[in-house]
């Protein structure tokens, strides 16, 4: 909070869009199972044909008067 | 005449050339750009007052935070805690929650919050800030 938005780039980087104040940052992908998902998913019964996690990662940063006012974090995986 | 005719048509080869290679420059160097500003998420963005997000239950949410009133989102199985300033700067969490797990968090103020749908929390407060530095 209260970071100017060149800041916010030195550590997030390029935004992924920028809607007017609000500068998001977006990401999904698909990573392979850890042993212990993989034991838990077995214990928990079918289906066992889950193969990866899928990965969802959203930052939203609202800038109001040229500084950041509001931070919005996603992290979220699925199988 | 013919000789003309010939250098024009070498200077337009070498001219179509050279645009090719321009063009060629150029979309290496935006390509370059743009890896060199876009960054991966790094999984530091997702830890904020003790919470990791993807990792802390609600249980430890309220270890950490203290109890708050929950806001039940039964659409999507989720819950939503809401922390207020206990210093008095009008700055808001409010965690999300999907299957008793942290999932999102939104970091904001509002002058004029009296508190009554959120706890206080020493742990809120302007000076609050992501793993990164948010």
């Amino acid at each position: 909070m209260g970071l100017l938005r060149k800041q916010v780039m030195a550590i997030l980087g390029q935004p992924t869009a920028v809607k007017g104040s609000r500068m998001e940052y977006k990401q999904s992908f698909d990573r392979p199972l850890t042993s212990r998902e993989k034991l838990r998913l077995k214990r928990s019964g079918p289906p066992w044909d889950v193969k990866s996690i899928h990965v969802m990662d959203r930052i939203e940063i609202g800038l109001s008067k040229s500084e950041v006012g509001s931070i919005y974090v996603l992290h979220n995986e699925t199988d | 005449m013919d000789r003309f005719n010939q250098l024009q048509e070498v200077l337009t080869w070498r001219d179509g050339k050279a645009m090719w290679v321009t063009v060629a420059v150029l979309a290496l160097l935006l390509a370059t750009g743009q890896q060199g500003t876009a960054k991966q998420i790094s999984m530091k963005n997702f830890e904020i007052a003790g919470i990791t997000l993807g990792v802390t239950t609600n249980h430890d949410l309220e270890r950490i935070l203290g109890p708050a009133p929950v806001v039940e989102t039964p659409d999507h199985e989720g819950s939503r805690r809401c922390y207020l300033s206990a210093a008095g700067d009008g700055t808001i969490l409010e965690i999300e929650s999907w299957v008793g797990t942290a999932i999102q968090f939104r970091l904001g103020s509002r002058p004029d919050a009296t508190g009554t749908a959120c706890a206080k929390s020493s742990l809120v407060s302007r000076k609050l800030a992501t793993g990164t530095g948010l």
